[in-house]
């Protein structure tokens, strides 16, 4: 934390550059970032909507779970790669690797927000307002941060000495998308699969995620307690393994 | 007061006998039981310590380990063994890098860059201009670095390093590109660093500008110091290094009126070259119509050895016009130019016949060493590397001149249009 703080200045500049290049240098290029998830939902609305008896806020539904989901997606398939693709930064100077990770992680925390900020209105048109408890969304956001960090450490270390993580991940990150309740409604899942199907944390975030920002269910302290265990246990994980690989780091990339 | 401590490091490469980069390569390799390597130590036992204000030259023949010691006092590769202490801010400029990424322009580059050095924005802000000017990239700001050519990021990055207030600087090789010009501002940038007190390693394999900046040097060979001291005495060592790892050539002293031809070999290369010994020197000499020896754009001249004392005071360089020339001296390498040890003399004027032009005090310092001399009359630049002389002297059709004879009453060349080749000092 106190290196984070030295190094706040790297960081920002590093993840303002990420931005930068993902947005190419324009406010529209957020505007086209956003039309593909958009869409996506859009047609995953029609195809949806009449399987699974799915009720009038299926739209909210189906929005909050994708934009909760695009944010584990993009913010570990990017961090496995910001090791290798800033090889620069790990061969020439001496930084704290870590950073590199952590600032990528960053400006995705920062383009979810955005996706979210910009899915509020039609939450409040589909729903007709908005609940209060949407105001814990922040902290549970935070909680989900260090998850994708953790894992986001794991991955980027992971990936300089087995360059075919990037295909396994990328399969992997698609099964778990159809393992976790984003377009379809928890009830699918039979009472005898539902103990290992829970075992996925994502699941728990997206509950939690929809709770706050559709039916203004306060989120359990067990389920709470699931999460924070699940980041931490993600982020130690990640922690260990990237302290444990990155001495050789500028010899392999 | 130390800024660098570096005691007994080791650095040991594992290199697998089946390289492994995926996940699916290494459970194959688990299974076939290819778990075998082999060990290289890239450095082994290396101590030393350098003083706050010392200017400190590593120098060493390729491979020797003199990357990998910088990059562990970098701290981007860690030791297996031993401790690198470093007391102060370090900017390195490493295989003429400073951890620039390419996809970025050269403004976001360069704020990135200081930032990694802990300077804030406002500080940034105001020695920006300086570092590009000093660059002189200031039109190519907000171009990305693919697209900047070699020259121009090295110049880049030199000057972002330099502008950054470190209290210790890494150099690896910051001749090896850039201009003449550029390379002049980079010394003299150099030099102002030591004014101001601060720490220098210095790397290259230019002897004379390690023996010009450095006061102090080490040399290493095989990953192990071989020895630390005086600039001037070290470098010495390196050369007598040198001449010993190769003294497997015979070296037998070529008779009067020996030619040419006789001494080149089926392959183009001159079979003088690894056994004539002189113990003095032999003046060099250039036609001042370059098209007319072997048009070659770089006239060979002549291989020669100083003795203990420097024992050479000039070299001679007989034209047949006056107008300019320039004089490139290498180490003798097998025969071969090994290394520019000063920078190309250009445009020494001479006149008509024999010239004697100085040889270059500081070589004269590092004794007993057998030299090539190069002489042109053309504009040819690109004098800097080895290669081009190299290649252009294996071409050359060395016709037939007569070799002079030691008793220095000079020579004859046997073919009428050209004036040749060297006379005794």
């Amino acid at each position: 934390m106190i290196t984070a703080w030295k190094y706040r200045e790297l960081i920002r500049n590093l993840t303002l550059v990420d931005l930068k290049n993902r947005y190419q240098n324009t406010a529209l290029g957020f505007i086209w970032s956003l039309l593909s998830p958009l869409l996506l939902a859009l047609v995953l609305y029609f195809v949806f909507r009449y399987m699974w008896g799915q009720g009038p806020d299926f739209p909210a539904y189906l929005l909050v779970g994708m934009m909760a989901w695009r944010f584990f997606a993009n913010g570990t398939t990017s961090s496995l790669y910001s090791i290798v693709s800033k090889a620069s930064l790990v061969t020439k100077v001496s930084i704290p690797r870590k950073i590199i990770v952590l600032s990528n992680v960053l400006s995705n925390l920062i383009s979810s927000l955005l996706e979210f900020i910009v899915i509020i209105p039609i939450l409040f048109m589909v729903a007709g307002n908005l609940p209060t408890t949407i105001l814990l969304f922040p902290l549970v956001f935070l909680i989900y941060f260090w998850f994708v960090y953790g894992i986001g450490l794991f991955l980027a270390a992971l990936y300089v000495y087995l360059r075919d993580l990037n295909q396994i991940w990328e399969v992997l990150v698609n099964v778990l998308f159809f393992l976790s309740p984003i377009i379809y409604p928890l009830v699918q899942i039979s009472d005898k699969t539902m103990p290992y199907y829970l075992l996925n944390p994502m699941t728990e975030f997206i509950i939690i995620f929809r709770d706050l920002m559709i039916y203004g269910n306060m989120p359990s302290l067990y389920s709470l307690a699931i999460v924070g265990a699940a980041s931490l246990l993600a982020y130690i994980i990640g922690n260990f393994t990237f302290l444990k690989l990155q001495r050789r780091f500028a010899e392999e990339v | 007061m130390q800024s660098i401590i570096v005691e007994n490091i080791s650095k040991r490469y594992r290199i697998p006998h089946h390289k492994k980069t995926t996940l699916f390569q290494n459970v194959i390799g688990i299974i076939k039981r290819q778990l075998t390597y082999e060990e290289f130590w890239a450095l082994k036992d290396v101590s030393f310590e350098v003083k706050t204000g010392q200017a400190f030259g590593i120098i060493g023949r390729n491979g020797s380990g003199k990357s990998t010691l910088l990059k562990m006092l970098a701290r981007v590769l860690y030791p297996d063994s031993g401790s690198v202490i470093i007391n102060g801010k370090v900017a390195s400029f490493l295989e003429l890098g400073v951890g620039f990424q390419t996809e970025l322009t050269a403004q976001e580059n360069v704020y990135i860059y200081s930032s990694i050095l802990g300077i804030t924005r406002r500080q940034t802000n105001r020695i920006y201009e300086a570092i590009l000017e000093f660059a002189e990239l200031k039109k190519f700001e907000d171009m990305k670095l693919k697209n900047f050519s070699s020259g121009m990021l090295m110049r880049l990055a030199f000057s972002t390093a330099v502008h950054t207030n470190p209290d210790i600087m890494l150099i690896d090789e910051v001749l090896a590109v850039g201009d003449e010009l550029f390379q002049k501002k980079c010394m003299e940038k150099i030099h102002e660093f030591k004014k101001q007190d601060k720490t220098i390693i210095f790397v290259s394999h230019a002897l004379d500008v390690v023996n010009q900046v450095c006061e102090t040097a080490m040399l290493i060979d095989g990953g192990r110091v071989v020895s630390i001291g005086h600039t001037d005495e070290v470098v010495r060592n390196y050369l007598y290094m040198l001449d010993h790892q190769r003294s497997t050539h015979s070296s037998a002293p070529i008779a009067a009126g020996t030619r040419f031809t006789d001494l080149l070999q089926s392959d183009g290369n001159l079979a003088l070259m690894t056994s004539y010994q002189a113990e003095k020197i032999i003046g060099v000499a250039a036609d001042a119509d370059a098209d007319v020896l072997c048009s070659a754009d770089y006239l060979v001249l002549s291989r020669f050895r100083t003795d203990k004392t420097g024992g050479v005071n000039q070299i001679r360089i007989r034209c047949s016009s006056p107008g300019n020339v320039k004089l490139a001296l290498y180490t003798d390498y097998n025969g071969e130019p090994g290394m520019l040890l000063n920078a190309v003399q250009t445009g020494i004027p001479v006149a008509d016949g024999w010239n004697n032009i100085p040889f270059p005090q500081t070589l004269v310092s590092f004794g007993a060493h057998y030299w090539l001399a190069f002489c042109s009359d053309t504009d040819v630049v690109d004098a800097k590397t080895s290669s081009g002389f190299t290649r252009r002297f294996k071409q050359a059709s060395f016709n037939t001149f007569t070799f002079p004879n030691p008793a220095g009453s000079g020579f004859t060349a046997d073919t009428s249009h050209y004036d040749l080749i060297a006379g005794w000092g």
